[in-house]
Formats: structure tokens, C-alpha cells, sequence
């Protein structure tokens, strides 16, 4: 879920979404214990910076700080940016070098003093190939270097504009590491002894099992909105549990106190038994949805491809299929996302007659058994879903939808590997997809004409025109009109139709309501700095 | 002991066959790691080519499997693609759990399913026999994974007697470990029944009751260690069946193991890992059925010489 790490482990969670939000379970707990949160895969590693799975970079968030925190305003719909290990930033005109002014106060969990080395010693360590980094290499950009001006003044520049790096530096890939741990434990290493400044420092990790985590008592540089001062709970223990049904039952037996993204089905089950409280997170990214093939007929037809997403009533899926925990989709990208155009959204309202209207417009005749024909071939789709990625019973719901006006379907699933490759070939009419990120410019990752062949491309979608766009986007600092450069991109691809949005990436949290204090962050997270147990 | 070398021996070929088989199965399975690893990364397609000569997939299959036979000589199992740690590390620190609700599975079956066949076997017919029957048969139908389901929703949820997920106590142990037996406990009863209903029509146990032998020594000296050889044979063969179930049960139980890292690691093609686990696990295999024929060996001497003369 999290920033630029996104994808494949998000994708397994994101059916249980939840919508109840009781928001910031608020009001001071008190101190002490131990809080158990059940998430759903196992970390690869525990360096944010080396970590191609989003989970991680729920766990680092509470061992790391970033240079800057960017978090939710106050309101719940806009975001702020908020001083983190630096005090003050300043960004050059052109978006390619960021300087950085630093605290002076800050002490690692090895007893090390955080200044400006710290900052180089971290960057570097991205992008060093020895640390065969996955997210945070690619969230990077097009890095130069970081340099030391004074032992609390560093700057970051690239090689040119990088205008999404703010949002990607506050994402979690990161947060800054103790220079003298990155020496001590080398490139891989560090993934197994993880030493940063936050609220919680590494205890202990079973392999698979468990993660530990022990409050860092000298915690004094902490945002003011996330609760700053030392951490309220003495431990934070992940506990990976990949069952989803596991995870609800540990949940009801008080093994865990926090269970993360369970089914939809047990969400409203306990949402109705009263006993829990239910955190929905919104996040940056792209809808889970279905990539529209634009190359394979009969989707290589706009029309059909039109039919398509009118003959899908979203609203009706999430009631009927997803208990109505999560938010019907409309977009490329979700509505908290810097650059969603609230215009793309309203381009296809559900309207069956109007799918209708533009299937017979495109030739495809109605035949007695409801199965529209054109040249003797039957109006068929070719649907592949990757296995786990929660999209199995909502594409039944799809198909249906897409019966009822004409078409009809054959839906296979296949491991992601293989999934993968059949969407390289192109093999699909509709895919499976959807993106948790820190940055609009994620867009570029799946749209952009490079990546039909080898990439993430799965709609493969070819317009040298948003492929540039996109590019000026993330070169243009001022966020105004960076933001309007990709409501530009949302519209066209809505309107060229290449995607099926379903419903809002978000996370999940289901908990007792004794558990308090958890802030969201923007990319479907929630941080522990105050939360309490009791 | 020349029998136990020779078998030893024979676990080299065994190892070859089953590496180039499950070497030969992954790369089957389509689809390229390094899009998998790299997927959410924003990664160029250069990055995705860059990455996958590092990890040496661009080298002929040959190549691979040969480099991955010179790994193994040096004891060297490689790196797990997802997490950069050493393949052994990843499976040498979850094999305990593995071990443990395999054995406690094993445990149960034996301790539930033979007292039961035995019992069933002396008195054929009865009441007792017919429950057993009826629980065997349950057991044998119900699949173990809706059992544990069952059980967790019963003992963890309503009545909060036991763990819902392994929280490393032996109490949760428990659900897991009668949910995987259960099955292995039911073929039991029924092999151990059959048996010493056979064993009871034979001549020597006419004789040793003519001799005055007491019941229960004629039952468990003379029936029950002959009826044992194929209950052990089939307990040795069922461990490969109950490493299967463990894989799923794993899951269900939030339990760091064996069985479900290989099955995500399949999904992943983590290939170093996915290598690994099959030398490891296929070594425990063979090493398991050795035990078994050792101790088969020493129930019935008849067996050792068979296995002795090729």
C-alpha cells in the first residue's frame, strides 16, 4: 500500500477495505502495553530503503523519520506538509535541487547524533547497487547526489526536475538510517538490523512469524500532530497472519488487537456486532480496477471499450459484493490524489442503454439468446486476474453487468508470475490492476507506451502525447499546475477509455474500540506514535 | 549397518532426480521473477533486463541448473530473491515450526488412531467398532482445513479455550495439531482394524491362546506387532501428505513454517528458495522412510533381509 512501493501485496489486501470511518479513534488512552496488529504478508526486508513491498513501509514508519512528514490536514480531505528531521526545505525553481535544513537534536536508536551524513549516508544507500533497492530506487527518480553543506544543511539534486520527490521522500522509502548502522551491518545487512530515530526502535524479528518493536523513550522530535513526545505503547508487535478469516479469528480471540484488511464480510461482520471499530484509510493511486486491452479486438474498438465502463454500475458492486466498505471508483486515480479530476469522473455514470446505444453503433447486433454478433463472431471478452488479488467474485459481478448488454465472457485466473507475462502478450481483454502510490506521477508506471512490452502497461496504451505529458508533469514545481497537467492525463485516459475502475484503494483497520490514538497517512497507512491500548 | 549406508547412497540420485524435476517445473511455470520482484517500482523495462541478468535468468536453463549443483556442493542453498537473506536461514528458521505441528500431527494420529483399531479389531461388529468405523469414516471425508476452520470458530472464538493463531505455547499447538492428525488418525484405525481382525484368524495366535497366553499379550506381543509393519510403512509414506496439509493449515494459523513459504515462494518464483526447499524437504523424506525402514527392519527381520538382497 504504501508509496511507491505498491502493487502485488496491496493488491491481496485491498479487498478488505472499510468505510465506517471512526476516523482518528481519539481521546487520550493510557501508557504502556503492548499493541498486536495481524498484517497480511511477510516484509522482504526492513530497510525501508532496499523494500519493493509496500507493507514495510507500515513497519517504518514507526522505526524512521522522514526529512519531512506529508500527512493529512486537519480536515481529512487535503494533505499538509509537516517539519520531520528538517526544520525548513527549500526547493530550487526548476524542481532539481531540494535543500534541506536539519535538527539538531536527534539521536539514532544506536546512540548515534543525526546530522547531515546521516541524510547522504541513507540516499546513497539507495541507490548504492549493492542494496539492490526496489521501491525507493524507482521513487527516486532521476537522483544525482546528496551533498553535505554544513553538518545540518544537505542538498539533494537531480539530475533533472523531479517534482514528485517531496511526496516521495514523506512516503516512507526514506526514512533517514543511522549512517554508522549502514556501515556496520553493509547494503543487505541493515534489512536485518534496522536502526533510525522513530518512536519505536527494533527489538526482535521471527522469521515469518513476528516483528518487535520497543518504544524509544528519547522521542522528543515527533510532529505535533501525530502526538509528539516519546511513545505511548512500551511494545508494537506486527504479527503476519496471511489468512485473511486468521486474522478476523485472532481478532475475536484478543490474540490481536488491530486486524488489517480483512474481508469485506468480515468487516461488516464486525462492524455489526458491535465490538469493533473500523479505521478506513484512503490512499493515493489508482482504483482497483480492470486495464482495458486497447490492442486486442473486440476492445480495440473505443466503443466497445465505452460500453464497457457504462454497462458497470460500481455503486451496485460495492453494496452488493463488498458490503459497502469501500468507496465505488470512477477514475484513473482516487480523489485524495494531487491531480484527480473530478470531470473524468463523471465521464461514464452507470447507463446500460447508453452501453447499448454504442454496441449497436459499433455494429455488434443483439441475437435472440441477448449475445451481440458481428460477422458471425460473437461479442467475447478474454478476462485474466491474477490469483489473490481480490478481484475473483467482483469480476463475476462485472460479467454479469457486461451480459446484460450483449456480451459474453470467459474469466480465467493465473499465478501473478504468469499473469504477468499473459498481460505483456497481450493476451487479455481485461486485466486485473491497482496501484497504492506517493505521487500522481505513478500514472507513468502503467500508461506510459514503454511499458506495454516489458511493464506494468497492461491496457497497452500507446499516446506519445500523455507520455509527455506526464513527464512535464512531474517537471513542473508549482503544484497548481502540475496538479491541472494530470487532471489533463486523467481525463484522456477516462476518455480513451483504457480503464474499468472498480472501487478506491484504501487500508483497513478493524479493531476494538479500546485502541486509540492511530493517525492516517496518505498512502493507506496509520502511524503508532500515540496510539494506546487500554 | 551396510543397510543403512547403502540407502544413505542411494539419497544422491533420489536428490538429483527430484532438483531437476522441481528446477525444470519452476522455469515451467511462465512468468519472469524480476517483473514480479520489480512490480510497484516504478522500474524502466531497462531496470527489469538489468535485474534479471543479475539474478542470472538471461543465462541458458543448462547454465542454471548446472551453477545451482556447484551451489549445492558448497552446502550453498543461495539467496532468496525476495529478501536478499540466505536461502538456508530463511528455511532452517522455520523448519522447527514445521517440525513441530508435523510431529504433533503425527502424534495424534498414532495416539488416536491406533488404540482405536485395535480395539475396533478385537471386538468386530460391536457398538465400540461401529463408532470407530463412523469416526474414521468422518475422518477420512471431512477435509482437515474446514475441521481447523470449525475448531478455531468453536474452541477460539465462541468458548476462547484455545489460540485462534500459533502464539508459540503448546496449547496452540492444539487445533492445528488434531485438525492435520485427525485424517492420518482415521486411515489408521481402519489399516490397524483390518489387520488384527487378519492377524486373529491366524494360526500362531490360535496356538498362543492354546499355550494359556493372556489376552491382552496376544493382542499387543503377538497381533499388534505384526499388524504394525504396514501402520509404520504407512506412516513413513503419509509424511509427505502431511507436509502438504501443513502448508495450508500453516496458513490458517498465521504459523511461520515450511509448507506455506514454499507455496508463496511458488507463487513468487522465488527459484533459490523454491530449489531449497525441495532439497530440504526431500532429504527430511528420504531420511524419514530410512527411519522407517530401520525400525521396520527391527519389528520383523524379515524385511532386513529382503532389503539387504538386491
Amino acid at each position: 500500500m504504501a508509496a511507491a512501493g505498491a502493487g502485488l501485496y496491496p493488491l491481496l489486501a485491498a479487498c478488505g477495505g472499510g468505510s465506517s470511518g471512526s476516523a482518528v479513534a481519539s481521546g487520550p488512552g493510557k501508557p504502556g502495553g503492548t499493541l498486536t496488529v495481524g498484517i497480511p504478508s511477510t516484509p522482504d526486508t526492513l530497510d525501508p530503503g532496499a523494500t519493493g513491498l509496500a507493507l514495510t513501509l507500515l513497519i517504518s514508519m514507526a522505526m524512521f523519520d522522514p526529512l519531512v512528514w506529508w500527512l493529512p490536514d486537519a480536515s481529512g480531505a487535503g494533505s499538509q506538509f509537516v517539519p520531520g528531521l528538517a526544520e525548513s526545505w527549500t526547493v530550487s525553481p526548476d524542481a532539481s535541487v531540494y535543500t534541506f535544513k536539519l535538527r539538531k537534536d536527534v539521536t539514532f536508536h544506536d546512540g548515534s547524533k543525526f546530522d547531515a551524513t546521516a541524510v547522504k549516508a541513507t540516499y546513497d544507500h539507495v541507490v548504492d547497487p549493492a542494496t539492490k533497492s526496489k521501491s525507493g530506487l524507482g521513487a527516486l527518480g532521476p537522483y544525482q547526489r546528496a551533498t553535505v553543506i554544513d553538518p545540518y544543511t544537505v542538498e539533494i539534486s537531480f539530475t533533472e526536475p523531479n517534482a514528485s520527490f517531496l511526496h516521495q521522500q514523506a512516503a516512507g522509502n526514506f526514512g533517514i538510517a543511522s549512517s554508522e548502522a549502514l556501515t556496520k551491518y553493509g547494503a543487505t545487512g541493515f534489512g536485518n538490523n534496522p536502526v533510525g530515530s522513530g518512536p519505536f526502535k527494533f527489538e526482535s524479528y521471527a522469521t515469518g512469524d513476528r516483528l518487535t518493536l520497543v518504544k524509544n523513550p528519547g522521542y522528543t522530535w515527533g510532529p505535533a500532530v501525530l502526538g509528539s513526545g516519546s511513545a505511548m505503547l512500551d511494545k508494537l508487535v506486527f504479527r503476519i497472519v496471511a489468512d485473511s478469516a486468521g486474522r478476523y479469528n485472532a481478532l475475536q480471540s484478543g490474540q490481536l488487537q488491530i486486524g488489517m484488511n480483512l474481508l469485506p464480510n468480515n468487516i461488516d461482520a464486525a462492524r455489526k456486532s458491535g465490538k469493533f471499530t473500523q479505521l478506513t484509510v484512503p490512499s493515493i493511486g489508482t482504483p482497483l480496477g480492470l486495464p482495458i486491452n486497447v490492442t486486442k479486438p473486440p476492445t480495440d474498438d473505443p466503443l466497445v471499450r465505452q460500453a464497457i465502463i457504462y454497462a458497470v454500475d460500481q455503486e451496485k458492486l460495492v453494496k452488493d459484493v463488498l458490503f459497502d466498505v469501500d468507496k465505488p471508483a470512477h477514475n484513473v486515480l482516487t480523489p485524495i490524489t494531487p491531480g484527480f479530476s473530478q470531470q473524468a469522473s463523471t465521464l461514464y455514470a452507470y447507463n446500460p442503454e447508453k452501453a447499448n446505444a454504442l454496441l449497436d453503433q459499433a455494429g455488434w447486433t443483439k441475437g435472440a439468446d441477448g449475445v451481440r454478433t458481428k460477422n458471425g463472431q460473437q461479442l467475447d471478452l478474454n478476462i485474466i486476474l491474477f490469483a489473490g488479488g481480490g478481484l475473483e467474485l467482483p469480476t463475476q459481478f462485472v460479467v454479469s453487468e457486461l451480459n446484460k448488454v450483449g456480451f459474453t465472457a470467459t474469466t480465467t485466473v493465473q499465478p501473478f508470475a504468469t499473469a504477468q507475462g499473459s498481460y505483456n502478450a497481450g493476451q487479455h481483454n481485461l486485466g486485473s490492476f491497482g496501484y497504492y502510490g506517493a505521487d500522481p506521477y505513478l500514472l507513468n508506471i502503467w500508461v506510459n507506451s514503454s511499458a506495454i512490452a516489458s511493464g506494468f502497461n497492461w491496457s497497452h496504451y500507446n499516446n506519445p502525447a500523455v507520455d509527455k505529458l506526464i513527464a512535464k508533469a512531474n517537471t513542473t514545481p508549482d503544484d497548481t499546475s502540475r496538479d491541472a497537467l494530470y487532471e489533463q492525463v486523467g481525463t484522456t485516459l477516462m476518455k480513451d477509455s483504457i480503464y474499468l475502475p472498480l472501487w478506491d484503494v484504501n487500508g483497513a483497520f478493524t479493531m476494538p474500540p479500546t485502541v486509540k490514538g492511530l493517525h492516517p497517512t496518505l498512502n493507506g497507512y496509520i502511524t503508532f506514535h500515540s496510539a494506546t491500548v487500554a | 549397518m551396510t543397510f543403512v549406508l547403502r540407502r544413505l547412497a542411494s539419497v544422491i540420485p533420489v536428490l538429483l532426480g527430484i532438483t531437476l524435476v522441481a528446477f525444470l517445473l519452476i522455469h515451467l511455470i511462465p512468468g519472469d521473477p524480476a517483473k514480479v520482484i520489480l512490480f510497484g517500482s516504478n522500474a524502466t523495462p531497462e531496470q527489469i533486463d538489468q535485474l534479471r541478468a543479475q539474478l542470472g535468468l538471461d543465462q541458458p536453463l543448462w547454465k542454471q541448473y548446472l551453477d545451482f549443483l556447484g551451489q549445492l556442493r558448497r552446502g550453498d542453498l543461495g539467496t532468496s530473491y525476495l529478501t536478499q537473506n540466505s536461502v538456508a536461514h530463511e528455511l532452517f528458521s522455520r523448519a522447527p515450526s514445521t517440525l513441530a505441528l508435523t510431529a504433533a500431527a503425527l502424534l495424534v494420529a498414532i495416539a488416536v488412531g491406533v488404540p482405536l483399531g485395535l480395539v475396533a479389531g478385537t471386538r468386530p461388529n460391536s457398538l465400540f467398532d461401529k463408532v470407530a468405523r463412523a469416526v474414521s469414516f468422518l475422518g477420512v471425508a471431512v477435509p482437515y482445513f474446514f475441521l481447523a476452520l470449525v475448531m478455531v470458530l468453536l474452541f477460539s472464538v465462541d468458548l476462547d479455550w484455545l489460540p485462534a493463531i500459533d502464539d508459540g505455547t503448546p496449547a496452540g499447538l492444539v487445533i492445528p495439531a488434531v485438525s492435520l492428525g485427525w485424517g492420518y488418525a482415521a486411515i489408521l484405525t481402519r489399516l490397524v482394524r483390518g489387520r488384527i481382525i487378519d492377524e486373529y484368524r491366524g494360526e500362531y495366535v490360535k496356538s498362543a491362546r492354546a499355550r494359556g497366553c493372556p489376552e491382552w499379550r496376544v493382542l499387543l506381543r503377538h497381533a499388534l506387532r505384526n499388524s504394525s509393519i504396514p501402520a509404520i510403512t504407512t506412516i513413513g509414506l503419509q509424511f509427505g501428505n502431511i507436509l502438504t496439509g501443513a502448508a495450508i493449515t500453516e496458513v490458517i494459523f498465521g504459523r511461520a513454517g515450511l509448507g506455506s513459504f514454499l507455496a508463496t515462494s511458488i507463487t513468487n518464483k522465488n527459484i533459490p528458495v523454491v530449489q531449497g526447499a525441495v532439497v530440504v524437504i526431500g532429504v527430511g523424506y528420504v531420511l524419514i522412510n530410512l527411519v522407517v525402514d530401520v525400525i521396520v527392519g527391527a519389528v520383523d527381520p524379515r524385511t532386513r533381509v529382503a532389503a539387504g538382497t538386491p
